[in-house]
Formats: structure tokens, C-alpha cells, sequence
């Protein structure tokens, strides 16, 4: 009855056409219009992840004859992620824009893109295509003009002709395919197509314009400056889905229209261009000079990084090893789309509220919008590829397959890009978090704020959800059992793609000869030394538990280059387990500050008794950073002593004690002065923050429940699905090969 | 399939062809906004050469309508689309900026100072 | 001029080199098809479709939905024409001799206009054609001079802008919600669905393209918004 396909395109346009006409109403409708799309956009996503393709015949004609619609698990992911993205940003849009002039331009031309990309995702035939890029390409240009600056018609404008030009190209293609096989339906035509120079030219016209409108390097240049001159959540829509939608259609042809006929120098010469993104890209992102423009090169960078997957997915086989692959692409994609998106909305803020986006002067403006500044952290950590985010597991996968290709090069691109990621973000958040006092309040302005926050976070947890059901290749849908198994997988692809590499990459007898794990295991240990000698020095509260976190993350790495599965488990669940605690110990420096006004650990004589509950969770956090049993961090150094000891490396052992002993040294006092030293006579300052607990409900229940986590992981590490036993049951698994 | 179609499809064809070629050249050498604007059209009036030489079926038969169609949808597109650069144009080419107050304008100069 | 010499010969060569191997391209298509591609399907299906003209058929019914989307993309165009600024100052009023002309042209052109989108249900004609030609109305009333090229004001002008595109997506949204599917007109209707959906068309399309041909914004009688 209801074709859910034709809807996510109808609805859009329809709320379009009502703000046109009614545009005091623009808001509103809006909003409803939005609403109304993302909620199609989601039954469709479902209905597809039930197992079937989902496909329409517009006019009930049928192809050859008539325009089809489809949607297969790559169209539903993209779908479902550009779907909530655009929900997030109209959300932001109502607060940005308000109700004036400006809001009115805004709403139709937003829609109308909207309506563009729901109908290219879904789209199956190649000249419905072109209709749906140039309907894309003329809204997103009109809505980046809209601060009304030079600037921006510029880069719009520039925008706009090269995205004619890329479209011309491509309809040259689909003309010429049009005269050899006498169809437009994208099934059609594959089936038809054969090796040949209508295919050749076909395949480069289209790319090549569909390139352009990628912005792969070096067709990049209209970006930059088209994303960073255009309003934020313009912006965020630009980068994360009008990019994306274009990157997608060259996935799409590459793999369904030109299977068989792209070969891999063609791929190489596309991952080649896509490593000069990744480096390139993410080079100007770290000399960039504003906020958004470095999220622009960003972009720049991200879409490299899509193009890696080309050469791998060419030369790998149709088989599970290619469906990871795919996978990870998808992931990748999702997880950028997110991310990025919040940035964008993050730094509008940022912008909004200081009038300017220039990096150096952020420090004080970032410190009064938490929110933001927590957002764009959040992007960070996905942008760059840390755990737990998708583009984590992706990175790894990558990494992985290039090695077990012998195309080891795009292994190297893959992590200097995210070394030069991880500088260009913490660039950015260095200036955020140097300054007290803590603001009072998370939440500035909810309504821009929070679709930031939830996107931000989705990219970071996008990770956890199956996408095994969503790609092309597998039809049949996943058990929920099979696809809570799914994730596991996805998730043990990525923690073990990175003993995999130190396998692959050292080697036991190699790493030996040349003493690289040594050099590397000497690293890890003077940072934990380091880190916890300058903790000792610190009396700044936070400052000494921000050094103490970097002396612990340095665990992982020890345990890596101990190179036992033991003491790389142990290596894996301290960093969860590490997590934990460090959270607890950092919630209660912040209700410490924000009840008593207290910052340093000269200042937390007798805290102990003003505030018993929070200093109790500050003590079962110590005492796990120190390593004593019962709570969660005893485990883990248990662990990588006993891989060390396996592995028949003492120094290990010894260096793990001193740590523990440093550790000692810097949180045994805090706890003295806190339970035993009478308190002073003023606080700092006081406000009553509550009557009858010790401060806000809101401030005093996190510490706790964490604090309660990290005793239970501790208590509980033998127990089936505790970090420690999966991680085991994995290592057996990998190992026991 | 008559040597006459088949020639005719090729002469119009290839005339297409040959105008999207110049088209392109003629985007990529020449500056000014309208040359460009022009040559964008070229290109296109060159690929709708292309699909309308596919359509015609000789002298007696009714021609291949779908490419026609296409054709029709191609030119309101590229017209469109020629509207819009041209306003781009026209807004380039005034003095002031057209400034919607709420929206915050940015200086555009990478190394980030103010004027 | 080009700026450097290398590069004055290297983009014609490199574009001659594109461009046998897209006559060589070309070539081998025309001539590895022999058959009718899609004319053959289409001309069986057209007494089907509700119109006699061929070409009708299929924008309007067998890829009406290419056609409602690109609707959406003139519209797009003038909502993004006028986000750009307000519109350029009018023309200074014609003479007696161009007033005069131009009181005969306009309304033939309104004639020819509604005899075109009649006629395009069975002869060469139609939404597009019929459209243009009342666009080409609106040019010449600006160009002699009246500042909005005989358009209502701007609460009319953006029904009429989205009036084509609204017609033809609640035809396709009502034939799914009766069960037919999207766009899928019953045979016995579709002569006068298209003929409805093609008026609403023209007079969209006309209006558009006097519009953008305006430039800018609609100057009207009411102040600036803050």
C-alpha cells in the first residue's frame, strides 16, 4: 500500500512546496516535514534490515520502461545515517536561524535537499540520477551562499560550476551507454555491459565526474572553502552527506555498474589519489587557521580514506573477507557522516557565540559552551579513529587487509593519517581544557547543542551496531542471536587487527633481531615512569590525574610489546577498566570544585567528612589505579605481569611494580589528607549546591555508580561477559588456531 | 539497420561529441563567469546532440522517444541551473553584501586575521 | 589568454585524445546495437498512457517521476535566486511603439502557450513548450519596463512557483494512498491526470521563468524584514 521508498522522496518535497507557499510558517512545517522523512527513512531502514531488498516500479511500468526504485543494505545504512544527520541538523537549523529572514530561505532549499539525497540513495536508474545530482548540487550551492557573505557566493559559486561540470560528464556517460544497451535501469545495464571502449569511457565520464563532485583529491579545491564560509548546519549537511552521497555513487557504479570492467590499476589509481587526500587533506587540516575550515580539510581527508577501500576491494575475492571489507567502508562512512556533522554543529555554536572561529583565541569561549567543546572532543575521538569508535574497527580492518594483500602502502597512509588527525583535534581541544574554574552548566543553548552531542556520539558508538544485515552482498538477514554474534565479530576484527599487525607487521623473529619491541616496550615503561613521577609534582587536582592517565594508557602499549596474548589481554581490559576508574576519580575533582570550591590537594585536608559518599568513590578509585584487589585495576596488571612472566619478561614485572609503587606514592597522601586531616575552617567557597546530601543529586550519583562499576569489574572478572573473560575467549580462539 | 540512419546518427552524433569537447576546453581556459556559463551550455547542448542522434529512427519510423524526453528534462535542468549562476554572478558583481543580520559571516582569509 | 604555453596545447591535445576515444566509443555502440532500444517498449505502450504524442507518454507517465523532480530543480533554482539579493532594477518604461507591440505579442503568446499544452497530448507541444512561451511573455513585459513582468505579487508568486510541483505530488501521493502505487495512473484517468498535472505545470514553469529571469527577490510594496 504505502511504498516507503517513493515517501522518503515525496515528503520532503511536499513539506518543501508548503514552505514555499506558506513561508511564515517555514519552522513549523519544517520541522513537521523532518519529523515526518526521518521517520519513513527508519521503517524503510528496518524493513530492509528484516531481510528483504526493498524495490518500487514508479508508474507500475517496470523497467526497461518505467524508473525503479531500490533499496539494498548499503541504500538503507546510507539512508538511515543521512536520515538522522538531517534530523539533527533541522533540529540545530530552528535554533540557528530562529525565525527570521534568514529561517525562511533556509527551510525550501534544506528540504529540497533532502528530498535529493533520499532520492539518490534509493535511486536504480542512471538518468534519474543525474536529475537527483543536479537538484543536490543547485540546493546545496544555495543554501552555502546564505550568510550573504562575498565569500561564500564565491565558494558557492565555484561549487555550483564545478558540480555542472561533473554532471555534464556523467550524462555524457549514461548517453553512451543509453546507445549501446538501450537502457537507464542500473541492473539492466550491468547485466549488458561487457569489456570494451563504451564501457572504458562510460566508467571514467561517470566517475570521473562523480570524482568531482567528491571532492577527491585532487578535484578537492572547491571544498575547503565552500563548507567553511557556509552557515553550521549547512555545513554539517555539506560534509557529511553531500559529499557522502556523491562518494556512494561511485562505490555503487564501481561495484554494481562496472563490476567486471574496473580493474585495479583503475582502483590504484584511485586509492593512490585517495592516499594524496588522506596526507594532503589532513596536513592543511593541522595548519588550518578557523575551526571550520579545519573541519573542512577534514572532509578532505575522510573521503580519501574511502577511496583506500577501492584498491582492496578490487583485488579481494567476493567472499567474507571482501563482505568485512565492505563492511568497514560502510562503517567508515556512517561513523564520518556523524561526526563530522556534529562538529559542524558544535563549532557553529562556538562561532555563534564569539563572533569568530579562529583556533589560537578558542581557549576562553570553548570553556563557557561545555557542551560543544564535549561534542567536538567526541567528533575528535571519531575523526581520528580511537576506540570505541566505528572508524576504529575500520581503520584496523583496513590496516588488516592491505597486509594480508601485500599492499602494505596504503597501511602506512592510513595510520600517518590518523597521527596527523590526532594532532590536528587535540590542537584544537589543547586550547578547551586549560583553564579553571569548571562552567556551571552543560548545556548552553539545548537545542543546538544537543543534536551536536547525539551525533557526535552516535559516530563514537556506531561501532556496536551489527551492519553484517545491511550490505548488498548478504540479503538474508542475521538472527538477533547471529547478529549480537555479528558485532562481536566486528568488534574482535578490530581489537585483534591490531595484534594481527604487531604479528604481521613485526613478527616474533624479525621484531626480535632488530629489537623493535624492546624499543618499544622501553617507551611504554618511561612513560609510565614519567607520567607518574609528574603526577607526584602536580598539586592541581586534575593536573595530577591527567598526568596519572598518561603513565596508564602506556599499559596497553607494554602489554603489546610484551607480545604475549596474556599481557596484550591484560593490555586491552586495563583500558577499559582504566576507563572506569579515571572517570570516577575525575567526577569527584569536579564535585570537589564545584561544592567546595576545592582544586588543589593542598586544599583537600578533611574532605573526607564534609563530603563522605564522594570521597568514598574517590577511594575505591585510587586504590584501583594503585592495583589493589578487589576493584577492577588489581586484574589487569595481574594479567600483563603474568604475560610478562610467560613471555620471560622480567624487566616488565619490575616496571609494573615501581608504577604501582608511584601510583601509591600520589594517591595515598590525597586519601590521608582527605579521611584523616581536620578539615579548615572555611571552604573556598560554598555554595549550597543541597539540603540533605552533600551536594546535587546530579553531581553525587555518577561517582558512585562508577565507583560501584569499577568494584563489581574487579569482583566479577571471572565471570562469563566480563571484559576479562571475553577477551580471553577471544585470545583462544586467535591463538589456539 | 539502414546505412542511411546509421550515418546520419553518426554526423549528429559526433558533432555533439565534438561540441561537448569544445565546451570543455573552452570551461577550462577561458575566465570570465559568462564564457564559462556558455560553455557549460555547449557541453550540454552537445550531449543532448548525442541522445537525440540515438533516438532518430530514419525518415518513415516515429523516433525514439525516451531520448527525447530526456533531452526535454536536460535543457529545463541546465537552464535552471545557468538562472542560478548567473544570480551568483549578479550578486559578485555588486558592492555591498547582501547581509542577513543573524547569521554570522566569517573572514575567509586562511591565515585567520582580521582585517 | 591561457596562462602559460605548455598549457595552451596541452588541455586540446589531451581533450583530442578524450575525445577519439569517445568517437571510437560512440561508434562501436551505434553500430554493436542493432535493435530498437527502449523506442520499440515505449511506442507499443503509448495508446496506454493517456496521451497520443509519444513524447508526453513518457515524461509524463512512464518517467513522470523524473519530470516531478525536475520541476523540483527550477524551483530550486528560483528559490536560490532569490536568496541571492533583491531583484534588479526594472527596465524604463517602453515607448508607444514597443508599449503597443508588446500589448499584441503578450497575449498571443498566452494563446499560443494554452494551444501548445492543449495540443502536447497528441502532437509535438506540451507542459515544457507551453511554459516557456508564457515565460517568453514575462520576459517581453519586463523588458518593457513593468517591474515585475506582469507577476502577482510574492504570496502569489510562490504559489505559483510551487503550484506545478505541488499538483503533481499529491496526483502521485493520492494514487499510493488508493492503492495504485505512486504515480501509477489507472488507464481510463490518465488522459485527464496528465492534462491537470500538465496545467499546473505550465503555469508554474511560466511563472518561474519570468522570475528568475527578474533576478532577485520581488520588489514589493512591503518594507524589508528585519
Amino acid at each position: 500500500m504505502l511504498d516507503p521508498l517513493a515517501l522518503a522522496v515525496a515528503l520532503p518535497l511536499l513539506g518543501a512546496l508548503l514552505v514555499t507557499m506558506l513561508p511564515g510558517w517555514s519552522r513549523t512545517l519544517g520541522m513537521l516535514a523532518a519529523l515526518a522523512t526521518t521517520g519513513v527513512a527508519l521503517w524503510l531502514t528496518v524493513i530492509v534490515w528484516g531481510g528483504e531488498g526493498l524495490r518500487s516500479d514508479l508508474g507500475g511500468w517496470g523497467v526497461p520502461l518505467g524508473i525503479a526504485l531500490r533499496a539494498d543494505g548499503l541504500a538503507a545504512a546510507l539512508v538511515a545515517m543521512a536520515n538522522l544527520v538531517a534530523l539533527a541538523i533541522s533540529i540545530n537549523a530552528t535554533g540557528y536561524f530562529g525565525a527570521a529572514e534568514s529561517s525562511r530561505k533556509f527551510w525550501p532549499l534544506w528540504l529540497l535537499l533532502w528530498t535529493a539525497l533520499n532520492g539518490l540513495f534509493l535511486a536504480a536508474d542512471l538518468f534519474n540520477l543525474y536529475v537527483m545530482l543536479e537538484l543536490l548540487g543547485l540546493s546545496a550551492a544555495a543554501l552555502g551562499a546564505l550568510t550573504g557573505t562575498r565569500e561564500a557566493a564565491e565558494a558557492n559559486l565555484r561549487y555550483l560550476l564545478v558540480g555542472l561540470l561533473g554532471s555534464m560528464t556523467y550524462l555524457l556517460g549514461v548517453a553512451l551507454l543509453y546507445t549501446a544497451y538501450g537502457a537507464l535501469d542500473l541492473e539492466l545495464v550491468a547485466e549488458a555491459l561487457t569489456p570494451g571502449p563504451v564501457a572504458w569511457s562510460a566508467l571514467a565520464l561517470m566517475i570521473g565526474g562523480l570524482l568531482l563532485k567528491s571532492a577527491l583529491f585532487p578535484l578537492h579545491f572547491w571544498l575547503p572553502p565552500a563548507h567553511a564560509n557556509a552557515p553550521a548546519p549547512v555545513s554539517a549537511a555539506l560534509s557529511a552527506l553531500v559529499v557522502k552521497a556523491a562518494v556512494y555513487l561511485v562505490l555503487r557504479l564501481w561495484l554494481d555498474l562496472f563490476d567486471g570492467i574496473a580493474t585495479l590499476p583503475a582502483a590504484m589509481l584511485l586509492g593512490l589519489l585517495g592516499a594524496g587526500a588522506v596526507l594532503w587533506g589532513s596536513w592543511r587540516a593541522l595548519r588550518a587557521e578557523r575551526l571550520k575550515l579545519l573541519a573542512a580539510y577534514s572532509t578532505v581527508a575522510q573521503v580519501g580514506y574511502l577511496f583506500l577501500f577501492l584498491p582492496l576491494l578490487t583485488a579481494t575475492p567476493d567472499g567474507a573477507e571482501r563482505e568485512r571489507l565492505l563492511t568497514a567502508l560502510v562503517l567508515l562512512a556512517l561513523t564520518h557522516g556523524f561526526a563530522k556533522a556534529g562538529f559542524f554543529l558544535a563549532a557553529g555554536l562556538v562561532q555563534k557565540s564569539t563572533g569568530h572561529d579562529r583556533i589560537r583565541e578558542l581557549g576562553g569561549a570553548a570553556q563557557s559552551l561545555p557542551a560543544a567543546t564535549f561534542t567536538i572532543g567526541l567528533a575528535g575521538v571519531a575523526l581520528i579513529g580511537l576506540p570505541p569508535s566505528g572508524a576504529f574497527f575500520a581503520k584496523w580492518v583496513l590496516v588488516g587487509q592491505a597486509i594480508a594483500l601485500g599492499q602494505w602502502w596504503w597501511a602506512l597512509v592510513a595510520m600517518a593519517g590518523t597521527l596527523l588527525a590526532a594532532a590536528y583535534v587535540f590542537r584544537v581541544l589543547a586550547r578547551a581544557f586549560n583553564r579553571e574554574p569548571t562552567p556551571k552548566c552543560f548545556l548552553t543553548d539545548p537545542r543546538t547543542e544537543i543534536p551536536a552531542l547525539l551525533l557526535a556520539g552516535l559516530g563514537v558508538k556506531a561501532a556496536l551496531v551489527p551492519l553484517h544485515g545491511w550490505l548488498p552482498q548478504a540479503m538474508v538477514a542475521p538472527a538477533p542471536v547471529s547478529a549480537l554474534l555479528h558485532a562481536v565479530a566486528v568488534v574482535k576484527a578490530g581489537a585483534f587487527g591490531i595484534v594481527r599487525v604487531v604479528y604481521d607487521v613485526y613478527g616474533v623473529e624479525f621484531a626480535h633481531d632488530l629489537g623493535l619491541l624492546t624499543v618499544l616496550g622501553v617507551l611504554a615503561a618511561t612513560t609510565i615512569i614519567y607520567g607518574s613521577i609528574k603526577a607526584l609534582s602536580q598539586d592541581g587536582l586534575k593536573k595530577r590525574l591527567a598526568y596519572s592517565t598518561v603513565s596508564q594508557v602506556s599499559y596497553i602499549a607494554l602489554g603489546a610489546s610484551v607480545l604475549g596474548p596474556i599481557a596484550t589481554i591484560g593490555g586491552l581490559v586495563h583500558l577499559v577498566h582504566q576507563g572506569i576508574m579515571k572517570i570516577t576519580l575525575f567526577f569527584c575533582a569536579g564535585n570537589y570544585a564545584e561544592t567546595l570550591g576545592v582544586h588543589r590537594v593542598s586544599e583537600m585536608n578533611g574532605v573526607g567528612r564534609r563530603m563522605p559518599w564522594t570521597t568514598l568513590a574517590f577511594t575505591v578509585g585510587a586504590l584501583g589505579m594503585i592495583g589493589i584487589p578487589p576493584v577492577a585495576g588489581f586484574v589487569t596488571k595481574w594479567y600483563l605481569g603474568l604475560g610478562a612472566a610467560s613471555a620471560g619478561a622480567y624487566w616488565v614485572i619490575g616496571v609494573l611494580l615501581v608504577s604501582s609503587l608511584l601510583n601509591a606514592a600520589y594517591f595515598l597522601p590525597i586519601l590521608y589528607r582527605a579521611w584523616f586531616r581536620p578539615p579548615p575552617e572555611h571552604w573556598p567557597k560554598e555554595p549550597v549546591l543541597s539540603k540533605r546530601l552533600e551536594t546535587a543529586p546530579a553531581l553525587l550519583w555518577p561517582p558512585v555508580v562508577t565507583a560501584l562499576l569499577a568494584v563489581v569489574a574487579g569482583l566479577l572478572a571471572a565471570a562469563p561477559f566480563s571484559p576479562l573473560e571475553w577477551a580471553t575467549l577471544i585470545a583462544e580462539r586467535e591463538y589456539g588456531r | 539497420m539502414s546505412h542511411e540512419i546509421l550515418l546520419t546518427q553518426l554526423l549528429y552524433g559526433s558533432a555533439g561529441l565534438l561540441f561537448f569537447l569544445l565546451g570543455a576546453w573552452s570551461f577550462i581556459s577561458h575566465e570570465p563567469l559568462w564564457r564559462k556559463l556558455i560553455a557549460l551550455n555547449i557541453m550540454g547542448a552537445g550531449v543532448f546532440h548525442v541522445l537525440v542522434a540515438v533516438a532518430y529512427r530514419g525518415l518513415d519510423t516515429p523516433p525514439d522517444p525516451v531520448p527525447h524526453a530526456l533531452v526535454l528534462t536536460g535543457i529545463v535542468v541546465a537552464v535552471s541551473a545557468t538562472a542560478l549562476a548567473l544570480a551568483f554572478g549578479r550578486r559578485l558583481d555588486r558592492e555591498e553584501p547582501e547581509q542577513t543580520s543573524d547569521i554570522q559571516g566569517v573572514d575567509d582569509r586562511e591565515d585567520g586575521t582580521h582585517a | 589568454m591561457s596562462s602559460s604555453n605548455p598549457q595552451t596545447l596541452l588541455i586540446p591535445l589531451l581533450l583530442a585524445a578524450i575525445g577519439a576515444l569517445l568517437f571510437w566509443a560512440f561508434w562501436s555502440g551505434l553500430t554493436g546495437h542493432e535493435g530498437e532500444r527502449l523506442a520499440a517498449l515505449a511506442l507499443e505502450r503509448v495508446p496506454e498512457s493517456g496521451a497520443s504524442n509519444p513524447v508526453t507518454s513518457v515524461l509524463l507517465n512512464f518517467r513522470a517521476y523524473d519530470t516531478l523532480l525536475e520541476l523540483a530543480v527550477l524551483l530550486a533554482a528560483l528559490l536560490g535566486i532569490w536568496s541571492l539579493g533583491p531583484a534588479a532594477a526594472p527596465y524604463q518604461r517602453a515607448s508607444l511603439l514597443l508599449d503597443s507591440l508588446v500589448g499584441w505579442v503578450v497575449p498571443m503568446l498566452i494563446i499560443a502557450g494554452g494551444y501548445l499544452l492543449w495540443i502536447g497530448g497528441q502532437a509535438p507541444g506540451g507542459a515544457f513548450q507551453a511554459g516557456a512561451l508564457l515565460g517568453a511573455a514575462g520576459v517581453t513585459l519586463a523588458l518593457s519596463g513593468r517591474p515585475n513582468a506582469g507577476l502577482p505579487g510574492e504570496p502569489w508568486l510562490r504559489v505559483l512557483a510551487a503550484l506545478g510541483t505541488l499538483v503533481f505530488a499529491l496526483v502521485g501521493l493520492t494514487l499510493m494512498g488508493w492503492g495504485l502505487g505512486f504515480l501509477t495512473y489507472p488507464p481510463a484517468l490518465a488522459k485527464w491526470l496528465i492534462l491537470t498535472i500538465e496545467t499546473g505545470a505550465t503555469l508554474s514553469i511560466g511563472a518561474t521563468l519570468a522570475a528568475a529571469f527578474l533576478g532577485g527577490r520581488p520588489r514589493t510594496t512591503r518594507p524589508a524584514e528585519p
